[in-house]
């Protein structure tokens, strides 16, 4: 499992938040979800140790 | 004597047999439309289980999406078909070839990450594919449900002519079971074969086959393929079959299901699926009283067979029947 960062968990949560209200706001509040999920799929996909994680070499 | 002892080794021995027989024979039995209807339910569900058994027990990628195969297989046969006017015969195939095409588009996180990923990537698709269904409401009716799903069409075959009816259900019953016996029977072939071992093989370590030269991408992908081929089928008979759709079917108690009835009936065993389902599907409807309590139920059987029985109730259960009387045998000898 990969190191956990408390420091990226604060950040991504505020992250999550403003990326939901904004698409709320501006678009539509449905469609919330659905841009988070597809963003968690494309993190694990992409970088598998997060947005902030470190690579191990 | 000799011959009660012989025929009990005949139907030892060709027990899948007289369990078809017995499914075909149920119609003549009873006409009940609540039994049938709930017997059609649990062949839906025991063909996900199949199919979910054979990619996460033998292939190891921990699918929590099936539920998304499903659901797109159900929309895009039922879409297609109201829109398009379609013969829903033609709309299974459709099912299952979006659901195969949806499938080749996770596949590529999904072949790139292990264990755990795996699960959290195709949950996470999961979800998007529930919201995706409720935001598209002009195309998929949104969380109202999809109405006027034509049924199949009555197939006239000179002697005897087969319709599809709500007051009749036996015609469903035959159709459904005879997806599940051809899955099922497909799925075992599939597991048994060449290709079924080096899955094994890649689920056991993923290194050991590299090193004796196994494509492991090719491998699980062809899993995933074929996995998702058949939920997609059978999302588009569910839709046909009570024609109505709702997002609910993309939701993550869909899921709970299928793997509740493949941890009861057994993980690698691809028929353990079918003993559970048939079981989930009766218990379900008989505390369908207490409400929402049900699912406290389902979890605390869930968490104790795993507790117990990390094999499977059933599949323990019938080796443990099995080996008793194998031992009385040998005693009489």
């Amino acid at each position: 499992m990969p190191k956990m960062s408390p420091q990226g968990l604060i950040l991504t949560g505020i992250l999550f938040g403003i990326i939901n209200s904004f698409t709320a706001f501006f678009y539509s509040s449905e469609w919330g979800y659905l841009i988070a999920f597809t963003i968690a799929i494309m993190v694990i996909t992409f970088r598998p140790k997060g947005l902030f994680g470190v690579r191990r070499e | 004597m000799r011959s009660f002892l012989s025929l009990r080794d005949l139907v030892i021995k060709n027990w899948i047999f007289i369990i078809i027989l017995l499914g075909l024979l149920i119609p003549l039995i009873t006409s009940d439309q609540y039994i049938l209807h709930i017997l059609i339910l649990s062949f839906i569900l025991a063909t996900l289980g199949a199919s979910w058994d054979m990619l996460t027990g033998y292939g190891g990628l921990f699918s929590f999406g099936h539920q998304a195969f499903y659901a797109i297989g159900g929309y895009a046969s039922a879409i297609i078909c109201i829109n398009y006017g379609i013969s829903p015969w033609l709309g299974l195939l459709i099912g299952g070839l979006s659901a195969l095409l949806a499938s080749l588009v996770i596949s590529y996180p999904v072949l790139r990450l292990r264990g755990p990923y795996i699960a959290l990537v195709t949950l996470a698709f999961s979800l998007v594919i529930y919201e995706a269904i409720t935001i598209f409401r002009d195309l998929t009716g949104g969380p109202s449900g999809l109405w006027g799903i034509p049924t199949f069409t009555p197939i006239d075959l000179g002697i005897i002519k087969i319709t599809f009816e709500y007051t009749n259900r036996t015609s469903y019953y035959y159709l459904a079971y005879a997806l599940l016996i051809i899955n099922l029977i497909f799925l075992k072939i599939f597991v048994e074969s060449k290709y079924g071992l080096r899955l094994r093989v890649i689920k056991e370590s993923e290194e050991v086959a590299e090193t004796l030269g196994i494509d492991t991408i090719k491998y699980k992908l062809v899993a995933v393929l074929i996995s998702a081929f058949i939920s997609g089928l059978t999302g588009a008979f569910y839709a046909h079959y009570i024609q109505l759709l709702s997002p609910e079917v993309a939701w993550v108690s869909t899921m709970l299901d299928i793997v509740l009835a493949t941890m009861l009936g057994g993980f690698m065993t691809i028929y353990g699926a079918f003993a559970g389902s048939l079981v989930i599907s009766f218990l379900k409807e008989y505390f369908r009283v207490i409400g929402q309590l049900r699912l406290v139920i389902y979890g605390l059987i869930l968490i104790l067979i795993i507790i117990a029985t990390p094999s499977g109730l059933l599949k323990e259960m019938i080796v443990k029947i099995l080996s008793f009387k194998k031992k009385v045998k040998v005693k009489n000898v």
